[in-house]
């Protein structure tokens, strides 16, 4: 029986993990942009999931639950930050541009930063799942876990008002 | 700072085909279970959902067990304030409601429920039953269903029904400047004495029947009670006649019942 609760357990956090890993790496992305830095909060996000799951705590919302927990690590990542100087780090050899993304896409995450970060924050997570991710309302709601209704307001809005802030090419 | 339509596409979709190599996935699957091995998981299995099964079996036992009962069938009449009502407002109303599937069915199925809480009330009135309590039962309950409604809105992904966030605005604000009216005329009579004596025999009558005059159920469900205001009124009735401020809504009252009374 344990054996059987196991497996299931597994089958299920790797049917997850193949599903949302890029998912969740790319919003680490996006919000960090540091590559390593994003790969290791991503790689934490899943751990701490797993660990959830091994506990035998029940998880109602899944999706939710994931994106809830890779938020709490960027979140976390931004305060110990705070704490340390460049000069600092710098003087242990750490060179930022080691650790950075490629400038284009460095440039992209800036330019889609400059657009997204400025509409109000209800709207922000389900733009950015709409556009970066191609999620559909009902997925939206699901990871922002609220109704699909309420999802489709936020992200109606929100695609409104980033459409005023573009030129016409 | 303008950003061009056709730049923000770009960046879009170079970051959307950001992705982690199979190499580096699998390294961290292996790093995740080498720090949770399986084997000191505990036997619970994972399962995610079962609280909403719970809910909707617990919800179909009491379904069915009003049914059997008669009790669902005997809810379907009754009004705020009788003991059934809960049970029609609260069970079988969302029963009815999570069998639309759909936003649009689910909103019209609303809107039928706010008619129905005015009729509710229509009825309380006529029944001689519309006690403060009993409304605010049934304005509780309508102000939820606005509530869902202007949640619910939307129907669509191509945009908001601005018909229906419309009705709803207007809706709302019916009830917010009939309020305030009722909630004007009350204060102004508790703080202007009426010039009628207190001794008229008729005078509850001819009282009651000009406050349900100002509560037009046929625009939007009532937001005071009749009795209620009534005994407002009667408390501030003459002690010493005032003369009344001109353009207070209390002298146009007094003058007509002071006309009904022929004083």
């Amino acid at each position: 029986m344990m054996e059987t609760n196991n497996t299931q357990n597994k089958v299920l956090f790797e049917s997850l993990f193949s599903e949302y890993v890029d998912v969740v790496y790319r919003l680490c992305l996006y919000k960090i942009s540091d590559q390593a830095v994003a790969e290791d909060l991503t790689q934490e996000t899943f751990t701490r999931l797993w660990k959830m799951m091994c506990n035998g705590s029940r998880i109602d919302k899944p999706k939710s639950y994931i994106f809830q927990i890779a938020r709490n690590l960027i979140i976390d990542h931004y305060k110990s930050q705070k704490t340390l100087s460049l000069d600092a780090l710098q003087e242990d050899g750490f060179d930022p541009k080691d650790k950075s993304i490629g400038p284009e896409v460095e440039s992209d995450i800036s330019l889609l930063k400059d657009s997204i970060e400025s509409l109000e924050t209800d709207y922000r997570e389900a733009v950015y799942l709409r556009y970066v991710e191609g999620y559909k309302v009902k997925e939206i709601a699901e990871i922002l876990d609220v109704s699909e209704n309420l999802a489709a307001v936020r992200l109606n809005r929100g695609m409104n008002k980033l459409r005023e802030k573009f030129t016409k090419s | 700072m303008k950003t061009k339509k056709s730049q923000f596409d770009k960046a879009v979709s170079r970051l959307s085909s950001q992705t982690l190599s199979d190499e580096v996935k699998s390294r961290m699957l292996d790093t995740i279970y080498a720090e949770t091995p399986i084997a000191t998981a505990t036997p619970t299995p994972f399962v995610y959902g079962w609280s909403s099964w719970y809910r909707y079996a617990a919800t179909s036992f009491v379904v069915i067990f009003l049914i059997s009962t008669g009790t669902a069938y005997a809810s379907l009449d009754s009004l705020p304030g009788d003991w059934l009502y809960g049970v029609k407002t609260e069970v079988l109303e969302p029963l009815a409601l999570s069998l639309h599937f759909e936003a649009e069915g689910k909103n019209r199925y609303r809107l039928s429920l706010l008619q129905k809480r005015i009729e509710e009330v229509e009825e309380l009135k006529e029944q001689g039953r519309a006690t403060v309590a009993a409304v605010r039962i049934n304005f509780d309950v309508t102000s939820d269903i606005v509530g869902q409604l202007e949640n619910g809105a939307i129907f669509s992904e191509e945009g908001e029904n601005e018909a229906i966030s419309s009705e709803i605005r207007s809706y709302n604000s019916k009830i917010m400047d009939f309020d305030l009216q009722i909630d004007t005329i009350i204060k102004e009579v508790e703080t202007v004495p009426a010039i009628m004596p207190t001794t008229n025999t008729d005078l509850d009558s001819v009282v009651n029947e000009k406050v349900e005059e100002i509560i037009d159920v046929d625009d939007v469900p009532k937001m005071g009670n009749v009795a209620e205001e009534v005994e407002v009124i009667k408390k501030v009735l003459p002690k010493t006649p005032l003369p009344i401020p001109e353009g207070s809504p209390v002298k146009s009252l007094s003058d007509e019942i002071v006309n009904k009374l022929d004083l």
